[in-house]
């Protein structure tokens, strides 16, 4: 059953539920449909749409304010990075990119080794990341759906003999648009909300749109269950109900699952809701090119540059490329300048490749909320994380020059162009100070990490909070460090891998 | 200059009702004369470049850029949308003044609005360079969602009829 929330009623009361899951994402997703197959009663929900395929138009103006929390336009508090973040059934899944890669082993051996993570090796994992791949049809990305941004980067890496090679995707009858980040009108994405959530509501799981969690109902000790507000259509409340459950999982993502857990005044003694928020902070650098790229058509992520990308504690090496378009608006907004001179450069829009470096962030942040009751994102990179970005970027030039680009930009103030090698050394981590270049974040984890130890970390390894029976966290606020590698495989495998906890609360019921 | 005070600048040079029909459409969130100042900010903004022979970018007076981005405005968050408002007041009247103007940025020539814009955009303050940002986001999601705009810049765009598509 898949209903409004608002059909509901003023102080509704929904009964019968074992277990009440916020937020419908890869987390919530895999959460619903792991817990309802298990025949648990599962209740979820989910505070933006009901996204069907076939209203999406392939339009930024109109996609972008349906998709994204806060119409696109969520940041940190300073106004220095925006940070996307899906908004409706299938969260984050409906807009992203579809790459699938696991949790690094390095990644997961130093959460065993150094944050008291218990259980969660490669090899505890490994039959869990297949069956998660299996799910959702992962595979590699055939060479001949490779666009001419790609192309471009493939051809930088060979030139210059660095790392580099396929991605994979969970697509399925893809048809090569190029709009996957504005939604798959052709319903080929093999995500939460296509796979994971249909499965869970036939199996019996009960799903309400509209609804906003306003807090996790509990005694300090044992979770009872969540309230909620009831949204209208312009997103204003127009009724509250309550959903009493012996367990309850957060999967808001690590921004929102952090805000409802602080909002709700869960037992805390040692400050550690909403620290570790991680980011993932990139930036592009833009090649022009003599022939037509049209880099807007057919998939946009199928190759990646692993050059500089180490995932051993300590490393120097800590920044993954892979190439990024924009649609018009996009790229409008992040191209340098103004007026006529924007307008020329925007000319030359069809004969731009661009590339990302996506840093692997040390830098730690923290989600606080704000009077609105939103979350707060206070996030300030480091400098050994702005040397990376820098570093990722000089590459990502000397790819764009080596595949055969007659210039290079970095729209940073002052603009960097680059014409030869050696230009490339002007790209400088002053260049990723705050508003000083378009820096974006896609990949927000941490906040509510996992680990045995209640000083360090929110949850135990089971994924059920230190203090307060019952409640779950499976999403990207699990995360004790940033993982350098697109989350979603890691959050659906994760929420796999402890669903089966959250099964054993709900049916002890104590 | 942080943005509260901004906000407090705005407060006290809030320009009129907001939500009117005006010259510039049918407003929800901006008042009318608050729209000007984005209908000059937006004219600076996306000025088209000279390229004979190639096809022409439209106005965003043709591109109804005000109104989107007043209706864009009305959908954010109410803390952000006062920081907007904030925004547009000190573009309006202390920016001019801080570079020796008497007059608003509305009756500014073009050059000198070119040259206030710059400055946002390269200040030393935070602050001020995100406002701009925010500013060439808004304009940009007015300008470049228009077919006329996509052909002036070579994009031959979406595969779907705007709005909602139907069935597959």
């Amino acid at each position: 059953m898949i209903a409004e929330a608002r059909s509901l009623g003023r102080d509704a009361r929904v009964e019968g539920a074992d277990v009440v899951v916020v937020g419908t994402g890869a987390g919530g997703g895999m959460a619903m449909h792991d817990l309802a197959l298990r025949g648990l009663s599962v209740v979820a929900l989910e505070e933006g749409e009901r996204h069907l395929p076939a209203t999406f138009d392939q339009r930024e103006d109109s996609m972008i304010p349906r998709l994204f929390q806060e119409m696109g336009g969520r940041t940190t508090h300073d106004h220095a990075i925006r940070v996307l973040q899906g908004r409706g059934v299938g969260g984050s899944t409906v807009h992203n990119t579809n790459l699938c890669k696991r949790t690094p082993p390095e990644i997961l051996d130093l959460w065993a080794r150094e944050h008291g993570v218990a259980g969660a090796g490669e090899r505890d994992l490994r039959a869990v990341f297949e069956s998660v791949e299996r799910d959702l049809s992962v595979s590699e990305i055939p060479e001949a759906s490779r666009n001419a941004n790609n192309r471009i980067l493939e051809r930088g890496v060979r030139a210059l003999g660095v790392r580099g090679g396929a991605l994979s995707h969970n697509r399925v009858g893809c048809q090569g648009s190029g709009f996957c980040e504005l939604g798959c009108f052709y319903d080929a994405k093999q995500n939460s909300a296509k796979v994971l959530v249909p499965r869970a509501v036939e199996a019996g799981a009960r799903l309400f749109v509209g609804a906003r969690v306003t807090r996790v109902l509990h005694d300090g000790r044992r979770v009872l269950g969540v309230a909620a507000d009831a949204l209208d259509d312009n997103g204003r409340v127009v009724s509250r109900f309550t959903v009493p459950a012996r367990a309850v999982v957060l999967s808001a993502s690590a921004t929102a699952s952090a805000a409802l857990a602080i909002a709700s005044d869960l037992p805390d003694p040692f400050g550690r809701a909403g620290r570790g928020l991680r980011l993932h902070p990139g930036a592009a650098v833009a090649g022009f090119f003599d022939e037509r790229v049209e880099g807007w058509k057919g998939i946009p992520q199928s190759y990646e540059c692993t050059e500089l990308l180490d995932f051993a504690k300590g490393s120097d090496r800590r920044v993954w490329i892979t190439t990024v378009f924009a649609h018009p608006i996009g790229a409008a907004t992040n191209l340098p300048g103004f007026g006529a001179a924007h307008s020329a450069t925007m000319r030359r829009y069809a004969h731009m490749a661009i590339l990302t470096a996506m840093v692997h962030d040390e830098s730690e942040g923290r989600v606080t909320v704000a009077a609105d009751g939103a979350p707060e994102l206070r996030y300030e990179m480091r400098e050994g994380d702005r040397e990376q970005l820098a570093a990722g970027l000089r590459l990502g030039a000397r790819l764009l020059l080596a595949a055969g680009a007659r210039e290079v930009i970095v729209p940073g103030t002052p603009l960097v162009r680059v014409t030869s090698d050696r230009g490339a050394d002007a790209i400088v981590a002053d260049l990723a100070r705050p508003h000083a270049m378009p820096i974006s974040s896609v990949h927000p984890l941490g906040t509510m990490s996992l680990g045995d130890d209640p000083r360090r970390s929110v949850v135990k390894s089971t994924g059920e909070h230190h203090a307060v029976r019952g409640l779950f966290v499976l999403d990207g606020s699990l995360f004790p460090t940033s993982i350098g590698v697109p989350p979603q495989i890691s959050i659906y495998a994760f929420a796999r891998h402890l669903a089966p906890h959250v099964a054993d609360a709900a049916s002890r019921g104590d | 200059m942080g943005l509260a005070a901004l906000v407090a600048t705005a407060r006290r040079v809030v320009p009129g009702r907001r939500g009117a029909r005006t010259h510039l459409g049918e407003l929800v969130a901006l008042s009318e004369a608050e729209a000007r100042v984005v209908d000059a900010i937006a004219a600076r903004l996306v000025a088209a470049d000279d390229a004979p022979g190639s096809p022409p970018f439209p106005t965003p007076a043709e591109t109804r850029v005000v109104e989107a981005v007043d209706k864009a405005i009305a959908t954010l968050r109410p803390s952000v949308r006062r920081d907007v408002f904030a925004l547009l007041a000190w573009v309006e009247h202390l920016a001019p003044f801080t570079r020796g103007h008497l007059r608003p940025f509305t009756e500014l020539a073009p050059h000198e609005q070119d040259a206030l814009l710059a400055g946002m955009a390269t200040s030393a303050l935070g602050d001020l360079r995100a406002g701009f940002e925010g500013l060439k986001s808004l304009v940009a999601m007015g300008h470049y969602r228009d077919p006329r705009v996509w052909a002036a810049i070579g994009y031959d765009g979406p595969l779907v009829p705007r709005g909602a598509a139907g069935g597959r």
